[in-house]
């Protein structure tokens, strides 16, 4: 057993990241900036087969931007061509691309920064019909352009379209899947691609064209429309047979969704030639369907916050959904009273949603605290200033935000408030104001999690600055949040004074 | 920071543990590239909290280090059981055996339905695919250069163990990689050699 030499890091951007991100939790230290070419990497916006993508600041321009770092096997020139091309594409749903480049031999590609989310994210949303079926209309408009301007996408899924606060879809990634063969030529069949959305000429490794795209479009607009994926099947050969035999999954929905299923059917057609001629005509077939038959329902507007939970990142992602900012259809008829709230009230509402945002966007979450202290009276606001309490980790205003609510709910919804109040907060912070915040840390730790527990535990442990201290907060809120926003939260502990 | 770079593993330690963190950062520097490489082929999210547990872990413990031969086997042994830990934690199952579960299986992700697109991704998956317990052996032996005795310490099995899972770990890799010429090892080829030259590939 002879040992043998190193592996180099995978990434050296991540990898650089990570270490200047480490290092600066671990010695409580500035978080040294990492580049790309020009481009100041801020922040890991996640990752995909092709690469990761960070945002990152532009000084030349003074903006942010999104940068695309492909692996290091990528063939560059494939990959550049592709992007370049996408470049010289201008269309509201393609993703615009600005630049690429090289960096120590990995390509990158510098695009619009999309503040929102991706479709998939979008989706988690509970969504009209109508309103996704306007989403799909869009994104096939985009893909149509890439058509017409002789790309081809190859990897057409929810993933790869980006949604813009302002609720405008736009599609990305053009081309990338196929340029990514490593650089020594070395593919499988099938090449890359998520199986799940591929046609099936694209599954044996056939010739792949817009016919392809057009099939995966469809896969994704009867997921997003239904729920599930239109074939069962989890390895290709099962989900080639399924496709082959035309077997779409029943699904059970409402009959305005009927006819844009029957619509979709043809474009998951197995032979590419018994497809739509071209996604011109698909999307027409799906917009004539939809205009007639669905009602448009008065919403309201607070109907997204008070359903569901009170997490500043629910509150956040209302406030840059579109809806915060459209002013609601006004109720048709009497029997809509109900639903939603009274039309000054929305009005009110809007306003002080869209003061919000500025604030919250900027980062400014504690003027957005102090802002809303004084005008928050419905629910909807109050959550907004929890949320903003949160972000600013403000346990002063948590604990006033937290009792506007209970006053406000005067009892209705009793259970809603443990979660966020139930804390001996009274009790720690006396003995975090008496200075003893060991005792404060030991109080908190020795109570059910809680968010306000945790604010007041990350504030000690900033001023304590114990590297075994931080690891119980990150520990405490693990048990408390999903695992992906524990890690921005441990992040941000650092930053506190 | 020169001076820095003669002190051993061992005196930066114990500087760091008496509270100077400067010594704290130069161990830090040393060792990040191979903690960070262990994550990063295991998991996809959270490698800075990893990372950052196995170097506040080895603050924590420092009674275990006199144990250990060196600073690097103990940090690998810190990080072994922050994995263990973080999956456990994860699937909400303490009893998990590492001799039996793959990367693969525990983190079923959507790029398992990808294919795998270059013969880094494919060695890659191959390796996700083995025991962990076994990928562990690999990487550390093959990839970081650690000798027998010293992955004794880190996987805490007697050194014939430690043979004879690697010697495992190779036919599984053999069989999956089997299918991929470029990678796959040529009938009769001495499996150690073999290793040998796949670990220049990663
Ligand atoms: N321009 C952008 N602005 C904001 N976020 C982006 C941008 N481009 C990508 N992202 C985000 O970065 C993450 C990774 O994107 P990436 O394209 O690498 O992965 P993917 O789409 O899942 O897979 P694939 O490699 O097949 O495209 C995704 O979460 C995506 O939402
Ligand atoms: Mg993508």
């Amino acid at each position: 057993m002879t040992p043998t030499g190193r592996a180099h890091p995978p990434d050296p951007v991540e990898s650089a990241r990570v270490r200047e991100e480490t290092r600066a939790r671990l010695f409580g230290q500035p978080v040294r900036r990492v580049f790309v070419d020009r481009f100041q990497v801020l922040r890991r916006l996640g990752s995909g087969a092709t690469g990761v993508v960070y945002s990152a600041y532009d000084p030349r321009l003074d903006r942010e931007v999104a940068i695309k770092v492909l692996g290091a096997g990528a063939s560059a020139d494939a990959v550049l061509a592709e992007a370049r091309a996408q470049a010289r594409l201008s269309h509201p749903n393609v993703l615009s691309v600005f630049e690429v480049g090289h960096a120590e031999g990995a390509p990158f590609i510098v695009s619009e920064l999309v503040r929102g989310g991706s479709l998939r994210g979008w989706l988690a949303v509970r969504r009209r019909a109508v309103e996704i079926l306007h989403m799909l209309l869009a994104i096939g408009r985009g893909l149509a352009a890439g058509h017409a301007a002789g790309l081809v996408h190859r990897d057409i899924k929810p993933e790869n379209v980006l949604v813009r606060a302002d609720g405008r879809p736009l599609l990305c990634d053009f081309g990338l899947a196929r340029s990514t063969a490593s650089a020594d030529g070395w593919t499988e069949p099938g090449g890359a691609g998520t199986l799940r959305y591929m046609a099936p000429e694209q599954i044996i490794g056939a010739a792949v064209g817009p016919a392809s795209d057009q099939f995966s479009f469809a896969v994704m607009a009867f997921e997003s429309l239904t729920g599930s994926l239109p074939f069962e099947g989890d390895r290709d050969a099962d989900l080639l047979s399924s496709i082959r035999a035309g077997r779409i999954r029943g699904v059970a929905v409402a009959p305005e969704v009927r006819p844009a299923l029957a619509v979709l059917r043809r474009a998951l057609a197995d032979d590419p030639g018994a497809r739509y001629p071209g996604m011109g005509s698909l999307l027409a077939a799906l917009s004539s369907g939809a205009a007639r038959r669905w009602p448009r329902r008065a919403l309201a507007v607070v109907a997204a916050l008070t359903a569901g939970a009170l997490g500043a990142g629910v509150v956040l992602a209302y406030l840059e959904s579109p809806r915060a900012r459209e002013r609601p259809p006004a109720p048709s008829s009497a029997s809509h009273a109900s639903v939603s709230a009274a039309p000054e009230a929305e009005d009110q509402e809007a306003t002080l949603a869209r003061e919000t945002l500025a604030f919250t966007r900027a980062g400014r979450f504690d003027d957005c605290a102090t802002f809303l202290s004084t005008r928050a009276k419905t629910d909807a606001m109050i959550a907004t200033w929890i949320g903003c309490a949160r972000g600013a980790h403000d346990p002063a205003h948590l604990e006033a935000a937290c009792a506007a609510w209970n006053s406000a709910s005067r009892g209705q919804t009793p259970d809603r408030t443990p979660e966020l109040c139930g804390v001996p907060l009274p009790a720690a912070r006396q003995r975090y104001r008496d200075g003893d915040l060991r005792g404060c840390v030991e109080l908190i730790l020795a109570h059910p999690p809680t968010s306000m527990g945790f604010v007041q535990l990350s504030r000690c442990a900033s001023e304590l600055r114990d590297p075994v201290i931080y690891r119980r907060v990150c520990q405490y809120s693990e048990s408390m949040k999903p695992l992906a926003e524990r890690t921005a939260r441990c992040g941000r502990i650092v930053e506190l004074r | 920071m020169s001076e820095r770079a003669a002190q051993s593993d061992a005196s930066l330690f114990e500087a760091w543990r008496a509270g100077d963190a400067s010594a704290g950062e130069a161990l830090f520097e040393r060792h990040f590239d191979a903690i960070y490489r262990f994550f990063d082929a295991k998991i996809r999210a959270d490698v800075a909290d990893l990372v950052q547990r196995t170097f506040l872990g080895c603050v924590e413990s420092r009674e275990r280090f006199r144990g250990a031969s060196s600073f690097r086997v103990f940090l690998f042994a810190i990080a072994r059981h922050e994995l263990y830990q973080y999956f456990r934690a994860k699937r909400r199952d303490a009893a998990l055996d590492f001799g039996v579960s793959s990367i693969a299986d525990l983190t079923p992700s959507p790029s398992t339905l990808a294919r795998a697109r270059s013969e880094r991704e494919c060695l890659q998956q191959a390796l996700r695919a083995l025991p962990l317990e076994q990928q562990l052996a690999v990487e550390l032996h093959y990839w970081e250069g650690l000798s027998g005795p010293e992955l004794a310490a880190i996987l805490e099995v007697p050194e014939g163990t430690v043979r004879s899972r690697l010697r495992r770990a190779l036919e599984g890799l053999r069989d999956r990689l089997a299918q991929t010429p470029p990678l796959g090892a040529p009938p009769g080829a001495d499996l150690e050699a073999w290793a040998r030259a796949l670990a220049t590939r990663v």
